[in-house]
């Protein structure tokens, strides 16, 4: 268990940046999620905690101690790597042992070990079994109980559940956070699955490119994405986005385009104007309503129901998709004409250029 | 929580790490020094010798002479001869092996459970060696005791009847290696096509493609990679292939079967001409290398592609 | 008819033809090691041996045979050649298919999961060596084994086939490392050293490859005879195809010849039909 800090991390493979200054800290206990697309240097970030990568530069603290330059072993941490790799050959009891051979415990104490953490996730008639005999799932869990039978200082997974099916998933996700929860580890997780992220991290760092887009807390980055990016990545359906132009007009501050005209109001009524500005919106945030001036122009392109609620896809006035979501049951002929609206106030304002959110000067 | 009582495990010693460099090399380094003496050393030799004229007669001597070796191979009539009776026998045993070996393949796939052990049996003659080959072919064929003379007299007919003849004899030499080396390209194929979707054979039944059709567009692609490859090796193990040849038909009859290697053997250990052999040998090398580089431009590229 | 009926009768012709083609050159041979010389001798040839015997077997392990009605057959000549023969091949392939996988084994696991420079070039020069026929090395090793006084030797043939196994064997076991799961990542977590990972975790885990390899090994080595024609022919250190070759060339002992070539196809024989399930896992890189 242990707070970790990255300092100002950089990792290239020769002209390739993998990671970029990447700074951050994961605090004693927590679970964090790394989430990204692949190839934006999530698993590289998590090699590089564990010891198994070497940044090209800045430093890796554990508790405020330097432990750049020291192996896996020596930082004492324990991974799970993709689909729950596991020694093929070797039962897995023998896998879990093989977590403490180097550890220079007695023979008592290492069957001690094995025995509470196979009790722990709940493996212990799976102990004498191979590899190959365990399913998806088991071998999961084993994997697990090999991960925290070292008591790790930090618990690193990556994408452990990516090959597993739908159903397995949503009860393992619960099942390792329960388990986070109980034995209090540091636990990092790489995902590229925005739902899995959402609903196991305490906090989030949205990964593009090497680098950090955003870290927080999941409803921080769910309502106040930092970045066009991380704007559209998390959240299903996806955020909509409108483009359009920033005005002053009679003191206050307008959202105009072709086809919508509408006061910005909220967070965002102090911005400065700009020719270009995109607005983001999340689906549930608008409703489709009788037309009107401030209303969006929508044609019908597919419903899809959920038994909840229904989620109307349509041909936004720009081209892109606009998401509404609608009452469950909601139906209209595909190429009907809708008109939505939403509260400018909930919207997000966001820089093209910088893809960043728009920098607001004091509250309105 | 309990696991804090626990004692906490000892620190870990340091280990230095190797890096990746030093490891491989360490364990690399000695066999590439041995490979690079027993092999590299060898064809230099080669090398050295195929530029001297060497002498056994009147004690050993080594005349330089230049490229002359190298000239005296593109005039040598028994050098253009041989080289088209390897290329001949190239051509057909690869094409003789993968067809014959893509036949076995398909018989030992649709082998019901129980005749299963006949696959045990079909990988036999891979097995034999070239030397083992070469002796049952030249019993199978010749016309005092071959096959063809037996044949010929359930038929009452007191003629013998030669496989080996000076016309056909690069043929039959073909048949004998694709039966050496069938069984191994079999065995490839039929992994390859264990692993091919059951899927896919529903698909074409219900596009109603025919057998052939089926043949061709479901069960032939997946074994292309497969079958490139083997014939790659095939055409390697044809050029080079000496024992076989020695031993089926000592280049004969008349010579109609001294392939390249034959010719070689007899420049090298039976005129003793070592520098001339080696200068050819250089030659042979080449066509290897050259016919393999060839086969890679024309369908290795492609399937690598795909 | 049905076309189930068919069909098995289709497969079951099929498969006459394929035994047929697997067993007939084999079977044209070996018959003679059961006939006399005179029965070889008929004229047209016969189809099996009309009176089976094993008198061949005893010639060849320097024995006289005498039949019930009292024909003597005469221990053979080379008796002495075979017998020395069968033991120098057993020698040469068990050494080189120790040292081929004592050596391949960490080599062929460098070059499969570790990246480092040169490592293409040197992949290439071993692939090449693959494809050097022995024709061309057999006058230099021929001409430096003279000089040495390595000809006639166990250990100049030892030497030599090595050089055909090393290649072939590394190049079936890179791509059959290639495939291993990254359990390198696993052992390195775990605290292992590079060597320990490699001796006690890839090996036990490759271990079917690594068997098939060694297997492989053997019989390159067992089935040589390019080599050991020029280098060991007629010395103490001949091997079994080497000694064979006398009934074949100087003075033809069909049956003799058959009964050393069915002794020598046992070994392969064996290893091929119980390893057969394991070949193809060789994967082709």
């Amino acid at each position: 268990m242990a707070r970790i800090d990255l300092h100002n991390i950089v990792k290239t493979y020769g002209s390739h940046h993998a990671v970029e200054n990447l700074d951050m800290t994961i605090e004693d206990g927590e679970l964090l999620v790394l989430l990204g697309p692949s190839g934006c240097g999530k698993s590289t970030t998590m090699n590089m905690i564990a010891g198994l990568t070497e940044p090209t530069s800045g430093k890796i603290l554990f508790d405020g101690a330097d432990v750049t330059s020291h192996s896996p072993h020596q930082r004492n941490i324990a991974m799970v790597f993709q689909s729950s790799l596991l020694y093929p050959h070797l039962s897995a009891r023998d896998n879990i042992y093989m977590s403490l051979k180097r550890s220079g415990l007695s023979k008592q104490e290492i069957n001690a070990r094995i025995a509470h953490a196979a009790e722990t996730v709940d493996v212990t008639r799976l102990l004498d079994k191979m590899p190959s005999q365990l399913s998806g799932g088991e071998r999961q869990r084993v994997a697990t109980a090999k991960a925290i039978v070292r008591e790790p200082a930090g618990f690193l997974l990556d994408e452990p559940l990516s090959a597993l099916d739908a159903s397995l998933r949503l009860s393992l996700r619960a099942e390792l956070v329960n388990l986070q929860k109980r034995i209090r580890t540091t636990m990092i997780f790489v995902t590229h699955d925005q739902v899995e992220a959402m609903t196991m991290g305490d906090r989030i760092g949205v990964m593009r490119k090497g680098r950090l887009e955003q870290i927080g807390t999941p409803t921080d980055i769910y309502n106040r994405p930092a970045t066009l990016f991380v704007a559209g990545f998390v959240g299903v359906p996806p955020m909509n986005f409108l483009k359009g132009a920033l005005e002053k007009a009679d003191g206050r501050l307008w959202l105009t385009n072709p086809s919508l005209k509408m006061e910005i109001k909220g967070e965002f009524a102090n911005a400065a104007p700009q020719k270009e500005v995109i607005l983001g919106i999340r689906p549930h945030l608008m409703r489709l309503t009788e037309a009107g001036a401030s209303a969006l122009p929508l044609t019908v392109y597919a419903i899809e129901q959920l038994g909840n609620e229904a989620i109307v896809i349509c041909d936004g006035p720009d081209g892109g998709k606009i998401r509404v979501v609608a009452p469950a049951g909601f139906t209209a002929p595909v190429g009907a004409r809708l008109d939505a609206t939403f509260d400018s106030a909930a919207a997000r304002l966001y820089d093209p250029a910088s893809e960043r959110v728009l920098a607001v000067t004091g509250k309105a | 929580m309990a696991d804090t009582a626990r004692s906490a495990p000892s620190p870990p010693p340091r280990t230095a790490e190797i890096s990746t460099l030093s490891f491989a090399l360490i364990i690399s380094v000695p066999v590439l020094i041995f490979l690079l003496v027993v092999v590299a050393y060898p064809l230099a030799y080669a090398f050295y010798l195929s530029f001297h004229e060497i002498r056994f007669f009147g004690g050993y001597s080594a005349t330089w002479n230049g490229l002359a070796n190298y000239s005296k191979v593109f005039s040598d009539q028994s050098f253009w001869s041989s080289l088209g009776r390897t290329l001949r026998f190239t051509v057909e045993t690869v094409i003789l092996t993968l067809a014959v070996g893509l036949g076995l393949a398909l018989i030992l796939k649709h082998l019901p459970a129980k005749w299963r052990w006949l696959r045990a049996l079909i990988i036999l003659p891979w097995a034999v060696s070239p030397y083992g080959a070469g002796i049952f072919f030249t019993y199978l064929g010749r016309g005092q005791t071959g096959i063809g003379t037996a044949v010929a007299g359930w038929f009452g007919s007191d003629h013998t009847v030669n496989l080996i003849s000076a016309r056909f004899v690069v043929e039959y030499l073909a048949v004998g290696a694709a039966w050496n080396m069938a069984p191994l390209v079999a065995f490839f194929l039929l992994a390859n096509m264990l692993t091919t979707p059951a899927r896919l054979y529903d698909l074409a039944k219900i596009d109603q493609m025919s057998r052939l059709e089926t043949f061709w567009h479901v069960t032939l692609p997946p074994l292309r990679f497969t079958l490139f490859v083997f014939s790659c090796i095939t055409t390697v193990l044809a050029m080079k292939t000496f024992d076989y040849i020695f031993t089926a038909t000592q280049g004969g009859p008349g010579g109609a079967s001294a392939v390249l290697t034959y010719t070689l053997y007899k420049i090298s250990f039976v005129n003793l001409d070592l520098g001339y052999g080696a200068a050819m040998s250089f030659f042979l090398l080449a066509v290897i290398l050259g016919a393999t580089g060839l086969l890679y431009l024309l369908w290795g590229r492609k399937e690598e592609r795909q | 008819m049905t076309g189930r009926n068919t069909k098995t009768l289709w497969l079951a012709l099929a498969v006459a033809v394929a035994l047929l083609w697997t067993f007939l050159p084999m079977y044209w041979v070996v018959k003679y090691a059961f006939m006399t010389k005179t029965e070889i001798a008929r004229f047209p040839p016969m189809l099996y041996p009309p009176d089976p015997m094993l008198a061949s077997f005893f010639n060849i392990f320097g024995f006289d045979y005498t039949t019930a009605e009292g024909t003597v057959f005469k221990a053979s000549g080379q008796a002495r050649q075979i017998i020395l023969g069968l033991r120098n091949s057993l020698i040469v392939a068990l050494v080189v298919t120790a040292i081929t996988t004592l050596v391949v084994v960490p080599l062929s696991y460098v070059f499969a999961r570790l990246q480092f420079p040169f490592k293409g070039k040197l992949l290439a020069a071993i692939l090449l060596s693959v494809s050097l026929p022995p024709v061309s090395t057999l006058i230099p090793f021929y001409t430096l084994y003279v000089q040495l006084g390595l000809t006639g030797t166990l250990f100049g043939l030892i030497v030599v086939t090595l050089t055909i196994t090393i290649p072939i064997v590394a190049w079936m076991l890179i791509g059959f490392f290639r495939n291993l799961p990254p359990v390198e990542l696993l052992a390195r977590v775990d605290g292992f050293s590079r060597l320990y990972t490699l001796t006690r975790i890839i090996v036990p885990m490759a271990r079917s490859g690594i068997m098939v390899a060694a297997v492989i090994a053997f019989l390159f080595s067992w089935n040589e005879y390019v080599y050991a024609q020029i280098l060991v022919t007629g010395s103490n250190a001949v091997t079994l195809p080497a000694a064979m070759s006398g009934f074949l060339f100087q003075v033809p002992e069909p049956a003799q010849l058959a009964a050393s070539l069915l002794l020598s196809l046992l070994p392969p024989f064996c290893i091929a039909f119980f390893l057969q399930k394991h070949i193809a896992e060789m994967h082709i890189a």
